[in-house]
């Protein structure tokens, strides 16, 4: 007999808030959260404007807080995050009852201090056009590391806090796919589950790249907005002046539970997670398939997981960065999928809101695509104002939109061609 | 004309390092995603690399933008710059190249020539004054 | 049930560029321990590293213009892998490579110091540290743009895909040490479940630079260095030195492996993960029970166990203490290098090559299942097999295994 995965619990740290109902609410509302950066001084980037996680109310956080602010961003999005959904769940607590809880966790490069690296890196180059001096470079960074570099810098390390925090006591792992990471750390539960590795999963997608090096990595890639001067403008995926994607943070947790033990237990069932597929574009590593290959292929197999095709599909939430290339190449994929029907999808992007969650995105976007079909919700694209002949799409523009869907995706691409989606159904009553 | 050829000879060199060829495998009119294999990146990492042989600013997207002079935002600007473009280039492989060109066909008309063209003219401005655009001689 | 098997397999090591020479290096009872050549690893009070020098990865690129998006646990990524496809026979690609996928683990990434350095100075008053606005100037001035695709943790998987056109599923697992096996065991479910019909899978990683060094010698991984070599070889104390390389199996689902003629090297039984309690027996405990109960094996029929031993406390002696629990036996003498010496249950020793071949971190536990494998049937290899690896955060992963000829019917009989 089959066994399939439903949400049970839900937690999210955001740019939009970090309370699930005024997140949604948010969402719903189509508010954007793209803003000045004040995390530090942007006045050096071409970019200067982000969505920042506001400062978190901690109060109604349990669990262990030791070395809390040792931790960097990362650890503690997926700790107030995990703790939410596992509140949100019900799951019953204690080292017996969550015996056969797993956890999967995908988390972003890790915290480095901007003073610890660079203080330390310009110690290596006395003048200019010398040689790296590795023992200065080793003398500074021994002198000015912050304490827990091994952890801060260890997905594997918030994962076990994790399960020590919440006696976790199932199959542990984190993954790191970086943009597609969130999407497959559910899909890696799914299997879990299914396998009956685990009764629930707590999967936790968590990622800040709001510092001084990250907001670089990007921008020397040129991937980002500059449309400074509008920052609630600045992110509009598939719109024909989408300039690149802007950087957000965050968190998203959810709690997967085999749905007869759940429904055993009386637990509220929020979603069904029915299907995921993977794949590769295996083509180059930042520019995506002419074709859209890897992200069809990851859509058809997630819809092939499921038993479904996609005739069922009555709502997708985009990767959508706002990239010139990955909103074509996606609308491109979408269209080879739906064929004629492309246009009576709707198809809409979180990312316009709360900006690219990186390595949380897929999280974060799962559980926006469950309250969706919950609620009977689309939400909207925000930003769209001159359609891109290239992405002829039903993008839900700018306001939200009742409509009760059964089935609907969830894609992630990532940087390297990896791309995933996920098939979440509406919970049977 | 010998500054003209040792231009031409380093932006090779420095091609074919970014582009893992050969220099003898270089033309002038090779087109740098049709012929040499260039992907999105790869243009960031020849402009880095140009910036640094030649310790000169290049502004994002100018490479190309400046390269070959044209503004995918413009439609009838583009169509004239690429009747000029015709003119000028006339050992491109224009068979190859679409005639309704998108925003992101434009990179495949870039060539060693097209950015050595571009140096020169970065190179003899004085600093701190903006790129002449290439297509500004046709157009007056 | 589908069923994975390993039918190829591939690895570079400090001991050697390829398999049969790491292997053979082991039999020579080689250490690849030597004072670091690649960074300056003195300062932080372990100067040696087991460091990867003669490996040429251009040979092993389709598309050699990749190697310069690459950073060294990438390229030993790429050519274990390409080994591996080779040593199975797996058939030319023909563009049709839609079922094979890509799973590999790592620890973590170099943040390439010396590029970095390059591009904030000469900054002698390290004034980019403190101004952000200086900072941005001269990293977006001095710093080549490929620098986040470099070090991203996912690239190795997605270069090993790209180079041998694998446009099935593709993953990156990241759970520090135990990342390699852990990537094995979870990419024996993608071919259980038809999410593949082929996986690549295994570990790949560096840990030879100074910011992984900062780290360790901060976590205490350099102080009180234990001995893994009693007889013969180096009589120092190997301790826990890091190292490079990469170890990758190529996993087929049994009835195509068979079908196709593959020489089959055994088959995956089992395998689990957990975590936990940092330096706690109780993470790998339970990993590997996991890993027992879902490969039907008893505890008492394991016979031959490898493990990606650290070399420092507390970990070794909590990876003693949980084999030690659930196996009914001590540590095995040391000394064997990479040589397994299967034994039956009751006097099974617990080898493991991170004494000679330095910690290859995520792919240490990679490389014991390959060497493992590479063994063929002993006289007393008719015994399940485990491979299992305790990281240093608290997490840990176990993998059972029936070697080709032995009881545990992976063997073509």
């Amino acid at each position: 007999m089959t066994r399939r995965a439903v949400v049970t619990g839900m937690g999210v740290v955001s740019p939009l808030g970090s309370d699930l109902d005024a997140f949604w609410r948010a969402v719903r509302a189509g508010a954007s959260a793209v803003r000045p950066i004040t995390r530090f001084d942007p006045s050096g980037f071409p970019t200067r404007i982000a969505a920042e996680v506001p400062a978190l109310d901690l109060s109604d956080l349990a669990g262990s807080r030791e070395g809390w602010g040792e931790r960097g961003a990362i650890a503690r999005y997926a700790a107030v995050a995990a703790a939410r959904a596992l509140a949100h769940s019900g799951l019953p607590a204690g080292a017996e009852a969550r015996r056969r809880t797993g956890v999967v966790l995908a988390a972003g490069l890790g915290t480095y201090g901007h003073q610890e690296v660079f203080a330390s890196c310009a110690a290596g180059i006395a003048e200019k056009g010398a040689a790296f001096d590795g023992a200065a470079f080793a003398a500074a960074l021994r002198r000015l590391q912050e304490p827990r570099a091994a952890e801060r810098r260890s997905p594997a390390a918030t994962a076990a806090a994790l399960a020590r925090d919440h006696r976790l006591g199932g199959p542990a792992m984190a993954v790191m796919t970086a943009c597609a990471a969130g999407t497959q750390a559910i899909g890696d539960a799914l299997r879990w589950v299914r396998l009956g590795r685990a009764d629930a999963v707590l999967c936790v997608a968590s990622d800040s790249e709001l510092y001084p090096m990250g907001l670089a990595s990007f921008c020397l890639l040129g991937a980002l907005s500059t449309r400074n001067g509008e920052p609630e403008r600045a992110s509009r995926p598939f719109d024909a002046g989408r300039d690149g994607f802007v950087l957000g943070e965050g968190a998203g947790a959810l709690v997967l539970e085999e749905e007869a033990s759940a429904r055993a237990r009386g637990a509220t069932v929020h979603a069904e997670v029915a299907g995921f597929g993977s794949a590769c574009d295996a083509f180059r590593v930042t520019d995506p398939h002419p074709e859209g290959t890897g992200a069809l292929r990851a859509m058809e197999r997630a819809l092939a997981d499921a038993g479904l095709g996609p005739r069922d599909v009555g709502y997708v939430n985009a990767h959508g960065t706002g990239t010139p290339a990955n909103d074509r190449i996606e609308a491109l994929a979408l269209r080879r999928l739906f064929g004629e029907r492309t246009r009576r999808v709707p198809v809409s992007s979180t990312k316009s809101m709360i900006g690219h969650l990186t390595v949380a995105a897929g999280a974060v976007e799962a559980i926006v695509t469950a309250l969706a079909l919950r609620d009977g919700v689309l939400p909207p694209t925000l930003n769209q104002e001159a359609p891109d002949p290239e992405c002829d799409l039903d993008t839900v523009p700018n306001v939200a939109r009742e409509a009760r869907v059964e089935t609907a995706l969830s894609n992630s691409f990532a940087f390297g061609g990896q791309t995933a989606c996920l098939v979440l159904r509406r919970a049977a009553a | 004309m010998e500054e003209r050829r040792a231009l031409e000879a380093k932006v090779v060199e420095i091609l074919a390092d970014a582009l893992d060829r050969r220099p003898d495998e270089i033309r002038l009119h090779s087109s740098l995603v049709d012929d040499l294999g260039a992907e999105s990146i790869d243009f960031l990492d020849i402009v880095f690399r140009l910036e640094s042989a030649f310790d000169v600013r290049i502004p994002e997207d100018e490479i190309w933008r400046g390269s070959v002079g044209l503004d995918p935002a413009d439609p009838e600007a583009l169509e004239a710059g690429l009747a000029g473009l015709r003119e000028r280039m006339p050992d491109f492989r224009w068979d190859r190249f679409p005639a309704r060109p998108g925003r992101h066909d434009l990179p495949r008309l870039i060539t060693p020539e097209t950015i050595v063209d571009y140096l020169s003219r970065l190179l003899a401005r004085p600093a701190g004054t903006a790129a002449p655009s290439p297509s500004a001689p046709d157009a007056g | 049930m589908r069923r994975a098997v390993v039918t190829g397999l591939g690895a570079v090591t400090p001991l050697g560029a390829t398999l049969d020479a790491t292997r053979d290096a082991l039999a020579r009872g080689e250490s690849a321990l030597r004072p670091a050549t690649l960074f300056d690893a003195a300062p932080f009070g372990e100067a040696r590293a087991a460091e990867l020098l003669d490996l040429d990865p251009r040979r092993h690129f389709r598309t050699p213009k990749a190697v310069k998006l690459t950073d060294r646990r990438t390229r030993f990524a790429v050519c274990a892998a390409a080994m591996a496809l080779e040593d199975a026979g797996y058939p030319e690609d023909d563009g049709s490579r839609e079922r094979l996928g890509v799973l590999v683990g790592t620890s973590g990434s170099d943040l390439l110091a010396p590029d970095l350095a390059r591009a904030v100075g000469p900054d002698p008053e390290a004034r980019c540290a403190r101004d952000v606005p200086d900072f941005a100037r001269k990293v977006l001035g001095g710093l080549s743009p490929l620098w986040l695709l470099v070090v991203l943790p996912n690239m190795a998987s997605a270069h090993v895909a790209i180079q041998v056109g694998a446009t099935g599923p593709n993953s990156a697992v990241m759970t520090e040490l135990p990342a390699g096996l852990s990537a094995i065991a979870e990419a024996a479910d993608w071919i259980a479940r038809g999410e593949a019909d082929a996986v690549l899978a295994g570990g790949a990683d560096c840990g030879t630079f100074g910011f992984a060094y900062a780290a360790f010698e901060q976590a205490g991984l350099f102080r009180g260095a234990l001995p893994a070599g009693g007889t013969g070889g180096d009589a120092s104390q190997p301790g826990f030195v890091p190292g490079e390389g990469a170890a990758v199996v190529l996993l087929e689902e049994e009835g195509s492996a068979r079908a196709r003629g593959a020489r089959i090297r055994g088959a995956v039984l089992g395998g689990g993960s957990a975590a936990g309690e940092r330096g706690s027996a109780e993470p790998l405990a339970r990993a590997v029970r996991e890993a027992l109960a879902r490969g039907g094996v008893d505890a008492a029929a394991v016979g031959t166990v490898r493990a990606a031993t650290i070399l420092a406390e507390p970990f070794a002696s909590a990876e003693e203490e949980a084999l030690g629990t659930l196996l009914g036996f001590g540590r095995g003498l040391p000394g064997e290098g990479g040589q397994t010496s299967p034994a039956p249950a009751a006097a099974a020793r617990v080898s493991s090559a991170t004494g000679r071949a330095g910690h290859l971190l995520a792919a240490a536990g990679a490389l014991e299942a390959v060497l493992l494998l590479s063994d063929g049937p002993g006289p007393g290899a008719r015994t399940p097999a485990l491979v299992c690896s305790l990281g240093y955060s608290g997490a840990a992963a176990a993998l059972v295994l029936a070697p080709a000829g032995s009881g545990g019917g992976g063997g073509t009989t």
